[in-house]
């Protein structure tokens, strides 16, 4: 699979584009999901390190579901941008799939093991991170995530959440000396 | 650690192809490379997604995709086309179909339901009752819902006698379309030549075609000209860009020159979307397209689509025979972007209307050769053009109207004893055979037998109105409204329905009162009504008219087609108001549009089906109504004449990065302020780049518009 470049926040869609999908215009629909989708599901595939990797696509593709029944009562000129809210929708969906308990019989996807060249120093840093963030508690990782890949801000993160913005201060800082002690851990990184 | 930790190293992998797919799918919407949700979503299991082109060994064109999923069935294509090379079943939706082997059917879902072309063989339909399908059939349009049905569509080879048996009268043809259809359950309407017919289950409805030459019946033609005329509709899919305006000009200026079999209607300046929504034409099936032609006063008609694509524009033209129903050939072009504007955009209209013309002996001036089979009954009908007046005289002052069926021998002569129809005596036909015998006929190598119809001699309707005057002014007010009632029926002025409204007012007709009354404008309903109202005719009972839906619509149409498109939209607005339907919003915005009325357009824009928007569009957009401003957007700043800039708006399917003379201007749509001259456009979508120029006039916002996809 080809990798992707990093998703960070996508440019805002259009308004004609939003206002046509609001109303059920199905070309706006393809347009806005083809916009998001890169993001969306980075954010999901990410969120689910270590976990149910297969679920990603019904994730993503339940995101989109959703967020085409509801955007009729998005409202462009609230708090929230579309991206954002894309972005709660498809985290709230993949932490309630986290609290799930797995079926025993399932084998973990490898950390990853996406990339099996570990001659690559960059490689070796990609699944270290991958394995660092796939043992952050859910409510550490999704912070991160959101922080670290899709540039949401502290608020934003909060909203997405429904957390204080200080919970997300804190969290984010746990979740990033986790992460760090994690990379010192298995040599990937030195303690400075 | 953020700052000094490279995050990117840990790539996620791109979204799987077919995401907006598989989600618009489980929204209900049209689904191509189809994926289908699960739906056990809470039970893990590996999947991938598969899509696969159909293995259908017969699935032709249209972009007919069918899409493997999670080992389920194949999920019903919305378009697609098939020529059963054995008996075949197929599944599309709502409806099923058993081909006979060698049956040719073209489909695609709208909005609506499912629109069939069935251009051969035999099907068997069923039709759930959710569904609504349409059937074109040659020269039938079927309409079925909850019904099944059997379609067939023979092309038969008939002789000479076998023609008389079926109707018809063109011995031209070497064969004859027919469509059968056989209802089995259900209501199934079948409509042809403008009549429709509901059939009922357990019975057969034939229908068959040319039919007896020309239209016999109608209102006096618009055209009765000695060459034929063409008319050349504006191309469906104009998204507001200036090549498919420019070509149907150019198209319509080649014919204007008269060179060739054609010249141009009077009222060419029509637009096919318009036209195919005044005459609730769901498809351009023949028999509809004839109807529009045929009230256009024209021959032959000119229409079709076009569509932006990677290299260019695709055009797709018809021309269609309107007295034989009959599209008589179609033509695909591919024209390059390099050569859709000006002289070269000039040069390809050139060679599109003279492919036309080329092939269309039909319309060979035949008149003094001698032809294989029979004189065409266009040719007939051009020779008898001239002597209109002649015919007419042989009609009694009193009659109608009258047709005319006669016979040609082989050597282009009346027979003596031919003339029948509805002449009302022996005198009458005889006159009407020396006016015929005086024309020299083509020879053939059949002759054969035509209808004509012979148009009344033409009424004064100053005389009638002055002899309504004169007897209103006595007190007759039946007598006059009577006298006026033929001056609307000799030529329907406005100011006598205020006239004919007052004499039934006098009269205390409250019924003629209504009827005249929803056919008045305002202004003159507001300073006549007082006249029923002193003769106790109450404004209920007159407005209790207005909600003549049919009637309201019709009136609508005919304001419309007469460019008063203000007063088509009050009468299409009356009738929504009487009751709401999906075509009246899609007339009223027609008419708003054309009307260059933005706050009505906008309202009726709202309330459009979606799916109907697209082709809809097209409509306010040449009028000058942006998409901004149809869904309420604020309008981007129109570029500053002074400055001498102006604005290209540059958009595509799907979206991609622009770089605008090498300078990366952002994802579509964008507007961009440039300089007047030709500018470098390139389109981005992944690793593919498509270079396009555009002309940038001062003052003016072009447009770019490119499917990409």
């Amino acid at each position: 699979m080809e990798a992707a470049a990093a998703p960070r926040r996508p440019e805002g869609l259009d308004e004609l584009t939003l206002r046509r999908a609001q109303r059920g215009d199905e070309r706006a629909w393809r347009d806005l999901i083809e916009h998001y989708q890169r993001s969306v599901h980075a954010l999901v595939w990410r969120l689910l390190a270590g976990r149910a990797r297969h679920r990603t696509e019904d994730l993503v593709q339940e995101t989109f579901v959703r967020v085409l029944r509801a955007l009729p009562t998005f409202d462009p000129a609230g708090a929230a941008t579309l991206s954002t809210w894309i972005l709660t929708i498809a985290t709230r969906l993949v932490l309630n799939e986290l609290r799930r308990p797995e079926p025993a019989s399932l084998e973990r996807e490898p950390l990853g093991g996406e990339r099996a060249d570990h001659a690559s120093e960059r490689a070796r840093l990609g699944a270290a991170i991958a394995s660092g963030v796939a043992k952050l508690p859910e409510g550490q990782r999704a912070v991160l995530v959101l922080r670290e890949y899709h540039d949401l801000d502290y608020a934003e993160i909060a909203d997405v959440l429904e957390l204080d913005v200080g919970t997300v201060k804190s969290r984010l800082s746990r979740a990033r000396e986790q992460l760090r002690d994690h990379l010192i851990a298995i040599g990937v990184r030195h303690e400075q | 650690m953020s700052n000094d930790l490279d995050f990117e190293a840990w790539e996620a992998p791109p979204p799987p192809d077919g995401l907006a797919d598989a989600v618009v799918a489980r929204m209900g919407g049209t689904a191509v490379g189809l994926a289908m949700p699960d739906a056990q979503g809470d039970v893990p299991r590996r999947r991938r997604w598969v899509i696969a082109a159909s293995a259908a060994a017969v699935l032709v064109a249209a972009g007919g995709i069918w899409a493997i999923v999670r080992h389920r069935e194949p999920a019903p294509a919305q378009n697609g086309a098939v020529i059963a090379d054995r008996a075949q079943h197929l599944e599309l939706g709502g409806a099923s179909v058993d081909l006979d082997r060698g049956a040719e059917i073209h489909w695609h879902r709208t909005g609506d339901g499912l629109d069939v072309d069935q251009r051969a063989g035999t099907a068997v339909w069923r039709v759930s009752g959710d569904e609504r399908i349409v059937i074109g059939a040659t020269v039938a349009s079927i309409e079925a819902a909850g019904a099944s049905l059997r379609v067939e569509v023979p092309m038969i080879p008939i002789s000479k006698t076998d023609a008389r048996v079926v109707g018809a009268s063109a011995l031209t043809a070497a064969a004859v379309a027919m469509v059968t259809v056989v209802v089995y359950e259900g209501r199934v309407k079948v409509s042809s030549s403008g009549q429709t017919v509901v059939v009922q289950p357990g019975t057969t409805y034939t229908v068959r075609t040319p039919e007896p030459a020309p239209v016999v019946g109608v209102a006096a033609p618009r055209v009765p000209v000695d060459q034929p005329t063409i008319v050349v509709l504006g191309l469906e899919g104009w998204n507001g860009d200036a090549v498919p305006h420019d070509l149907v000009e150019a198209l319509r200026a080649r014919a204007k020159l008269g060179t060739g079999p054609f010249v141009l209607a009077a009222a060419s300046e029509k637009e096919l979307v318009d036209e195919k929504l005044l005459h609730d034409c769901a498809n351009e099936a023949p028999a509809c397209m004839a109807a529009i032609g045929s009230d256009l006063g024209a021959t032959a008609v000119m229409y079709g689509s076009i569509a932006s694509q990677r290299a260019g524009y695709v055009v797709t033209i018809k021309l269609l025979d309107v007295a034989q129903k009959q599209v008589v050939r179609t033509i695909t072009e591919l024209i390059p972007s390099g050569e859709s504007q000006g002289a070269a955009l000039g040069g390809w209209a050139n060679r599109i209307y003279e492919k036309f013309i080329g092939d269309a002996i039909l319309y060979d001036d035949a008149v003094s050769a001698t032809v294989t089979g029979s004189p065409n009954p266009a040719t007939i009908e051009r020779m008898l053009a001239p002597h209109e007046g002649e015919l007419a005289a042989c009609l009694g002052k009193d009659v109608p109207g009258a047709s005319v069926i006669f016979t040609l021998d082989a050597d282009g002569h009346v027979s003596t004893d031919a003339v029948d129809g509805d002449t009302p005596d022996g005198a009458t036909a005889k006159c009407i055979l020396d006016v015929l015998d005086t024309l020299s006929f083509p020879k053939s190598g059949s002759g054969g037998k035509y209808a004509h119809y012979v148009h009344p001699v033409s009424c004064d309707v100053d005389a009638l109105v002055a002899e309504g005057n004169s007897r209103m002014g006595t007190g007759d007010h039946v007598g006059a409204l009577a006298k006026y009632e033929e001056a609307i029926a000799c030529k329907p002025e406005e100011r006598l329905y205020d006239l004919a409204f007052m004499a039934a007012c006098n009269s205390a007709n409250a019924t003629k009162a209504a009827q005249h009354w929803s056919k008045m404008h305002s202004g003159a309903q507001t300073r006549l009504l007082q006249i029923c109202i002193r003769n106790g005719i109450t404004r209920e009972q007159l407005d209790a008219s207005m909600c003549d839906v049919d009637q309201l619509r019709n009136n609508g149409m005919e304001a419309e087609q007469g460019g008063r498109h203000a007063e088509a939209l009050a009468k299409f607005e009356q009738a929504i108001r009487c009751q709401p339907s999906a075509q009246l919003y899609q007339l009223s915005f027609m008419a708003a549009c054309n009307a260059k009325s933005v706050s009505k357009s906008q309202y009726y824009w709202s309330k459009l089906p979606i799916a109907h928007r697209d082709s809809l569009q097209q409509i306010c957009l040449r009028n000058g109504i942006t998409a901004e401003t149809l869904e309420g957007l604020p309008q981007p700043s129109p570029p500053d004449k002074a400055s001498g800039m102006g604005q290209v708006r540059i958009d595509s399917v799907p979206q991609a990065k622009i770089i605008f003379d090498g300078v990366d201007s952002g994802t579509t749509p964008v507007l961009i302020k440039a300089l007047p001259g030709k500018h470098k456009v390139t389109y981005v979508i992944g690793q593919d780049r498509f270079t396009y120029s555009v002309t940038v006039k001062a003052g003016y916002t072009e447009t770019l518009s490119k499917d990409l996809q």
